[in-house]
């Protein structure tokens, strides 16, 4: 399984950053290929490449805000790939939020 | 950024505004703030849009603000848990709370307080804070992790 996604929060300053660490913990320990875009008061890190995106199972989008690159996601989002959650739930219930990934 | 007067144990507080309030007061002390009510605001209006649990008994209030100087971060453990947010039922024990500058250029500063971010959702960072015994216990367990991401930059700059 392979997961990629963007974390992005209001002040840009520690639900991005927990939300990337909890999604990537939680997909190592079930031994999923993760990566996580962080866009926030560091600008854009761990920025994800076309190929990267077209090639995963799966995209979470934990936003509170508009993202850079949205587009990016068009045709993932076409074939129902994307899930879209405010970074707060997916800290909170990550567990949860990678079952809803696997069953996209 | 984070200083041993901002590090309170065992505190009796059970009011999210008390403690915010609270710590701010110190916090202007050190002059890393100009003014309590300025900073105190931008906190409460981040807490509006959504309260700042995060589970795990966490809770991190945070603003940006103008009167904001230096970054900083401060750190409390309540005697008991309590309900943070009226609007939830979730409970708080861990509270850290953030400042930093509306115009924040400093990447370094972030980049610390993104790591202390990433450190609470371990359970061993949280198990530890949650049972040290001392001020200068949970100062280091915080302290380290600004001195790892020094020592990086440090070696990136070579």
């Amino acid at each position: 399984m392979r997961i990629v996604g963007v974390t992005a929060c209001t002040t840009g300053i520690a639900h991005t950053y927990m939300a990337q660490e909890a999604l990537e913990k939680e997909c190592a320990r079930r031994g999923y290929e993760v990566k996580i875009e962080t866009q926030g008061g560091m600008g854009i890190d761990n920025e994800l490449t076309e190929k990267e995106i077209a090639n995963a199972d799966a995209v979470i989008l934990a936003i509170a805000i508009g993202i850079e690159g949205e587009e990016r996601f068009v045709e993932k989002q076409e074939q129902g790939k994307v899930l879209t959650l405010d970074p707060s739930n997916v800290i909170k219930n990550v567990k949860d939020v990678v079952d809803r990934l696997e069953n996209l | 950024m984070i200083q041993k007067e901002f590090i309170y144990l065992n505190n009796e507080l059970t009011n999210r505004n008390e403690i915010i309030t609270r710590m701010s007061e110190d916090v202007l002390k050190t002059g890393m703030i100009s003014d309590v009510d300025t900073y105190v605001k931008s906190v409460l209006e981040r807490e509006e849009i959504i309260p700042t649990t995060v589970g795990f008994n966490v809770s991190i209030p945070h603003g940006k603000s103008d009167a904001v100087i230096s970054p900083f971060v401060t750190f409390m453990r309540t005697n008991k848990p309590f309900v943070w947010d009226e609007r939830s039922t979730e409970e708080t024990q861990l509270i850290f709370m953030i400042g930093v500058p509306t115009n924040q250029k400093n990447k370094w500063h972030l980049k610390i307080l993104a790591q202390i971010s990433k450190n609470l959702m371990d359970e061993n960072f949280r198990s530890s804070l949650l049972r040290a015994e001392s001020v200068n216990e949970a100062y280091q367990l915080i302290k380290c992790i600004e001195e790892n991401i020094y020592a990086e930059e440090m070696g990136n700059v070579k």
